[in-house]
């Protein structure tokens, strides 16, 4: 292990890895405090570029620049009342409540320190349960890899939004475009209209550029948006008193910390959701309920600790199952099939050297957060300047060119456009879109995993249930599937009383 | 309208999820003495089925009330226009068909120019910062990244690209 560990940290301290961390950091940071743009366009855009790298500094660019813009979502949050992610949105009323008492930089300088404290804290979790947990993945058969998957799938169908009808419209679709292509077990093509194009199914990085990227443009030129105004000039003492703030809210970080942890880790569950989630509950048991929404610091912490805390956290599935636990992961897998390292158990008895590079890169990528960020909040000024109708023409020759270098066919552009549009109507009429993402990733593995059971059972759906881990998985899913009916009668019983 | 609110877009979905199954009831069955009854077309039918149903009781269950969920405070932002995003797509659909024929510079060099006037700036810089863009991600990806973007007319200077 040690010998790992040494190979991995040399790959990742070599200059040049360095230098595509930092770079990576920088793109990060911009594209995440630009409103409009979030920590997954800002990955689906660095596809195309760490397609030409090894798996480590891959890896270890994709994972800085999602952090980094994590963190950077909330710059515009407190200066604009704009989250620059959706994942920044939960305490956005109260980092900017705090900027309009001219506190910018005590909001800022909470919001830096609990993402990095978030981040490294669901990175040392990472490492400390990835490899036990895929010792017991190893012995895993198709059953409980069948469950795993559908309770991602399931869990980002219904956590996602208010409405499950959404979530599960937005999951059928991406499951059926998963299925485009050569059924891999009788060899039929399926829905490829005819085009030899599609006979190898729809790919991953242009699907993604699509509806990240490609529909994002589309909604900017669709809204455009209203004037913003800059609330506060200059953004000076980040860091000052940050120590004695830290320590008063020491219990809403590690709520955010392990409540992120937890619910990153949950497949299908990403940031966003830690980040409501922790808030919400922070406010549940706060003593000063009533400032929540009003400049609540504790509020601010809880939420700000547990985004980053997701983006760490989402990587155990990912490495550990071969499961996304979120969007950012999902792409993240996307390159790694690319560059034949499988996640899944086995990635850590075949790449370990990759596996120890991605840990360390997380706490590498937090720690450099700390510089990296004060700076970005000190030019916060200068970036939320940058107009987006100079910006978005530029990013849409990067998602052409972007989507293109992948396959090196045009036909990867016309995919990526398609899903352009998809995506934006998909968001303008409020579906989500990761529950769409993950059914595109996970469609073949449920698929394959539900025949590959029903060929050994034979048959019998009461296999699904024989082994324990896979009847205690299938149990949680069918509880979720459930739940919307349990709650119609439960508001229905009182009134027949 | 894009936002066709919940009833249009449940039937919409309804309508799709039946022609999934029809699609996918036209695969082939299930290999005559293979162990399982699931062929091809299982999965896509079952797809089809959920979304069938879920496009019906989103029409159902909540009709008539569009935009209800708020996007990001979209609704603050108003209607959507057209114009813009329609320049997008025949940007996209003119590189899938003409990249090869007029080559990435020239033609990334002319999109950019028309999106970033239509966007508010002025001729003059609009035209200086989408040459610098176009010939510096052109050097970016092909020089850099190796990806052979179409060189067009512009094959006669190879040697310099």
């Amino acid at each position: 292990m040690t010998a790992h560990l040494l190979a991995a940290a040399a790959e990742l301290f070599s200059p040049y890895v360095l230098m595509v961390i930092v770079a990576s950091a920088v793109f990060g940071l911009f594209l995440g405090a630009v409103p409009g743009l979030t920590a997954t366009m800002a990955t689906a855009l660095l596809v195309p570029v760490t397609f030409y790298m090894d798996p480590i500094p891959a890896v270890a660019a994709m994972v800085t620049a999602s952090a980094m813009a994590m963190f950077a979502g909330d710059i515009p949050s407190a200066l604009l009342r704009m989250p620059g992610t959706p994942a920044s949105a939960a305490y956005t009323d109260d980092a900017y409540a705090l900027t309009k008492k001219g506190l910018a930089h005590v909001s800022l300088g909470i919001c830096l320190l609990t993402s990095a404290i978030g981040g490294i804290f669901g990175a040392l979790v990472l490492s400390v349960f990835a490899p036990p947990l895929a010792s017991i993945a190893l012995k895993f058969s198709s059953f409980e890899y069948f469950w795993l998957c559908l309770l991602g799938l399931t869990t980002s169908a219904f956590i996602m939004q208010g409405s499950p009808i959404r979530g599960i419209i937005s999951l059928a679709l991406g499951l059926l475009v998963s299925t485009i292509g050569i059924d891999p077990v009788s060899g039929v093509p399926r829905f490829t209209l005819g085009s030899s194009a599609l006979i190898g199914g729809v790919s991953l990085v242009p699907v993604m550029i699509g509806v990240f990227a490609v529909a994002e443009i589309f909604r900017f030129y669709a809204h455009r948006d209203p004037k913003l105004a800059l609330e506060q000039v200059e953004v000076k003492g980040v860091f000052s008193g940050q120590a004695g703030i830290l320590w008063r809210q020491r219990k809403a970080i590690a709520q955010g910390n392990i409540l992120g942890t937890i619910i990153g880790i949950v497949p299908g569950a990403g940031a966003d959701i830690a980040a409501w989630v922790s808030y919400s509950l922070a406010k549940k048991f706060s003593k000063n309920p009533k400032e929540y929404g009003r400049g609540s610091q504790e509020g601010l912490a809880a939420a700000g600790a547990a985004n980053n805390a997701a983006v760490s956290g989402a990587y155990v599935p990912a490495l550990v199952f071969g499961i996304p636990g979120d969007a950012i992961t999902a792409i993240v897998i996307g390159v790694l099939f690319m560059k034949g390292v499988n996640p899944g158990p086995t990635i850590f008895l075949n790449n370990p050297t990759t596996v120890y590079g991605i840990f360390m890169a997380f706490v590498l990528a937090n720690l450099l957060m700390i510089p990296l960020g004060w700076m970005a909040i000190r030019c916060g000024r200068l970036i939320l300047k940058v107009k987006l109708a100079i910006l978005m023409p530029i990013i849409l020759m990067f998602c052409m060119v972007g989507s293109f270098a992948v396959e090196n066919t045009i036909t990867a552009v016309g995919v990526a456009l398609t899903f352009g549009v998809l995506g934006y109507f998909m968001e303008e009429n409020g579906i989500p879109i990761a529950p769409f993402v993950l059914g595109i990733v996970l469609g073949p593995l449920v698929e394959q995993n539900f025949l590959t059971s029903m060929m050994k059972s034979g048959g019998s759906l009461i296999a699904f249930f024989d082994r324990p881990i896979a009847a205690f998985l299938g149990a949680i899913t069918l509880l979720i599937w459930t739940s919307p009916l349990i709650s119609v009668f439960r508001k229905r019983l009182p009134q027949q009383v | 309208m894009t936002n066709l609110g919940d009833r249009a877009l449940g039937l919409l979905i309804a309508a799709f999820g039946i022609g999934v199954i029809y699609m996918a009831l036209q695969l082939p069955e299930p290999m005559a003495g293979s162990h399982i009854a699931y062929g091809p077309g299982f999965f896509p039918v079952l797809l089809g089925i959920v979304a069938t149903i879920a496009g019906v009781a989103l029409a159902i269950v909540r009709p008539g009330i569009p935009g209800e969920v708020d996007t990001d405070g979209l609704s603050q932002a108003g209607r959507p226009r057209f114009a813009g995003p329609a320049l997008v797509l025949l940007s996209m659909l003119a590189y899938v068909y003409l990249s090869d024929l007029i080559g990435f510079i020239p033609l990334a060099a002319v999109t950019l120019a028309i999106l970033l006037v239509f966007g508010g700036m002025r001729l003059l810089p609009a035209l200086v910062l989408s040459i610098v863009a176009s010939v510096s991600i052109y050097f970016m990806f092909s020089k850099g990244l190796l990806v052979p973007l179409p060189r067009g007319p512009l094959q006669t200077w190879a040697i310099w690209l």
